[in-house]
């Protein structure tokens, strides 16, 4: 198997954007390719892959024609991946397939979502359209409702508060002032943030991701191409991905993504590194709920232990015993769908490299990415390291 | 006659003939239907509430076809046959199965005063208004569409709680060896809350803007059943739904939405 590099990374701010999804995309490209050392432009590379829910439909069909089209890659293969909230975490798995097979030396990974151009009720349907659709759905749940489920049974199980999801919230808000491309950068308290509008009992406003545009690219490339184009490339170490039973229902544990446990396995069994090696980590906290649930699932603390793992603050930037969602996780650097899993490799790409500014985590020579669709249906986790072996 | 018995969500009265049963709603003295309650959904408690009394046999009930396949669904169980011994009766927000030789004035049923819930003639009239809207024509949702056919397909498992063996609820359309599940027993009507939730009104999926905001909101909960399944069910509306985990509750027969300008009914939970 080829070893695969991350040699470039870059994304669009997120937020709420006058752009369309296309210049989005290009505007990526364009940061992303900034990034890389040697010569290489969109033109050369060998396959695209791109994860979009194509939220709203402007382009629901050949998203990926389109797109590349409109980013210099025209005549490229290229391809749309949809898995939801993790369609490009599972876009880089298929980048990384294409390169560790032999069947690809250059590709092109990323995602697009641009969310904010839509009317309330149209943009609740897109939310809503990759839950299950014929019984969650129709017993009045969005993902707010799935998650705020999970929450409370956790709270039954295992005694965590509402109290400790505020710690992830102030946590991650704090983390994105130091975040020029975060969507949310403000100071929140921890007063403020308990005191949210309940959006789902027991989950408030400032339990729940803003809905951001957005778009994020990195590149990736084979040992010998890699070493051509930059003397600091971040290596793909493993790479995990699971899928699980959509409805939250069918699931035999509440407190537990199955998905996110299984894919985590595989990419440190392939990777060679355990919870414990990993500096820096980005995991998927649409909902507070969900980034406890993944220090978790992730090995980060024990089963349970999720809500005294925040209460302590374990996942501060430099602080606690390894920096969960230094960029201030969807939370509050946004969540523009089909993007974040990509947004996710860009962060880690900075931070292994140095290049991450005033938060840079210290020393950070391991990091993570955990991208989940829906309700935990879809994960794809991968392991980055500085050093190749 | 007063009814001074709660069973279901409605107030009951079982005795040697059959089964009255009425809604526990009013506007001041006039007896409404609940939020999510029409004279079908009554008419299917009666049914069951005569079917729990020990009670069985045909019985003779005037329905419209949709009206029958909604009964079909919901009650598995159930003979439909003219002429029958028993004899299901409706009348204002209310329902009866009753032997055909009973001498009851059901004109004359009323609710005890401390079943009653009491609604706002404001609240009741939005909600009326509000059904009227989601029912219309021009009403397009901007839910994600479960088409009809994929609705009827499973309507014997969510009216009738129909599983396939195993017990597996909802269906699957193949096991884990790839082989085609064989139809099981139907799940029990009750069941344990696992976890529960309440959505605000801005919250609930677009399916349910239209009523939600009048509802204040749903409730929400995963329910376990003692033979192994999970669902995930509304609770009734207008009904006191403050549960909680491990709570034991009951599942009825409730509208739950409307979609191209055809009601869709679902089992809902209420208090055992």
């Amino acid at each position: 198997m080829v070893d695969v590099a991350m040699v470039g990374a870059g994304q669009t701010p997120y937020g709420t954007h006058p752009a369309a999804m296309k210049d989005m995309w290009a505007d990526a490209v364009r940061a992303c390719f900034d990034t890389i050392d040697g010569d290489l432009a969109p033109s050369s590379v060998d396959e695209v892959f791109l994860g979009s829910t194509a939220f709203g439909g402007g382009q629901l069909g050949n998203t990926a024609a389109y797109l590349a089209e409109h980013a210099g890659m025209a005549g490229i293969p290229a391809r749309r991946i949809e898995n939801a909230c993790a369609s490009s975490g599972f876009a880089l798995r298929d980048g990384w397939a294409a390169i560790a097979s032999g069947r690809a030396d250059v590709v092109v990974v990323g995602g697009v979502e641009k969310m904010n151009d839509l009317t309330p009720e149209r943009k609740r349907y897109w939310l809503g359209v990759s839950g299950d659709t014929e019984w969650e759905r129709l017993a009045g749940l969005t993902f707010p409702g799935t998650y705020a489920l999970m929450a409370r049974r956790h709270m039954h199980e295992h005694g965590s508060t509402h109290d400790d999801l505020v710690h992830i919230s102030v946590k991650n808000h704090a983390h994105a002032l130091e975040n020029p491309v975060a969507h949310l950068r403000k100071d929140v308290s921890f007063e403020k943030a308990a005191s949210g509008m309940v959006i789902a009992d027991p989950l408030t406003l400032y339990d729940c991701c803003p809905t951001s545009d957005g778009a994020a690219c990195v590149v990736l490339a084979s040992a010998d191409v890699a070493r051509t184009l930059t003397d600091t490339p971040v290596w793909m170490r493993g790479s995990g991905a699971a899928s699980d039973h959509l409805a939250l229902h069918d699931r035999p544990s509440l407190t537990t993504l199955a998905a996110t446990r299984s894919a985590a396995s595989q990419a440190y069994a392939q990777s060679g590194y355990a919870a414990s090696d990993l500096d820096v980590v980005e995991v998927h906290d649409c909902f507070t709920v969900a980034e406890l649930l993944a220090t978790e699932d992730l090995g980060l603390t024990e089963r349970g232990q999720g809500g005294v793992f925040a209460r302590h603050g374990e996942g501060r930037r430099n602080e606690g015993r390894t920096t969960v969602n230094g960029s201030g996780g969807l939370k509050a650097k946004g969540h523009p769908l089909g993007a974040t899993g990509a947004g996710q490799a860009v962060e880690v790409f900075k931070q292994l490299r140095g290049d991450a500014g005033p938060r840079q985590v210290r020393d950070a020579e391991v990091g993570l990415t955990h991208n989940v669709g829906g309700s935990g249906a879809t994960c794809a986790v991968h392991v980055f390291g500085r050093s190749p072996e | 006659m007063i009814l001074n018995t709660s069973m279901a969500g409605n107030a009951v009265s079982s005795i040697d003939d059959g089964v009255i049963v009425a809604s526990v709603f009013h506007v001041e003295d006039r007896r409404v239907h609940g939020p999510d309650a029409d004279d079908l959904t009554v008419l299917i408690d009666a049914l069951e509430a005569w079917r729990h009394g020990k009670h069985e046999g045909p019985v003779d009930l005037e329905v419209d076809d949709e009206e029958r396949r909604i009964l079909s669904a919901s009650l598995p169980w159930l003979t439909m046959e003219v002429g029958a011994q028993h004899v299901a009766h409706r009348f204002q927000c209310g329902a009866a199965v009753l032997d055909r030789d009973a001498s009851i004035d059901l004109a004359a049923v009323s609710v005890a005063a401390e079943l009653r819930i009491a609604v706002g003639a404001s609240a009741h009239d939005a909600i009326t208004t509000a059904w009227s809207t989601e029912m219309a024509a021009s009403n397009v949702s901007q839910g994600a569409y479960v088409s009809g056919q994929v609705h009827d397909l499973g309507m014997g498992a969510r009216l009738g709680m129909q599983a396939q063996a195993g017990p597996v609820w909802p269906p699957r359309g193949a096991l884990a060896d790839g082989s085609l599940p064989e139809q099981g027993a139907c799940l029990p009507m009750t069941a344990r809350v696992v976890s529960w939730t309440r959505l605000i009104a801005a919250g609930c999926p677009s399916e349910f803007a239209i009523r939600a905001p009048s509802l204040g909101g749903l409730t929400s909960m995963i329910l376990s059943f003692e033979e192994g399944p999970s669902g995930v069910f509304l609770y009734a509306d207008g009904h006191e739904n403050d549960v909680s985990i491990d709570d034991e509750v009951h599942l009825v027969v409730r509208r739950v939405y409307a979609q191209d300008g055809v009601l869709r009914y679902g089992r809902k939970a209420i208090r055992a």
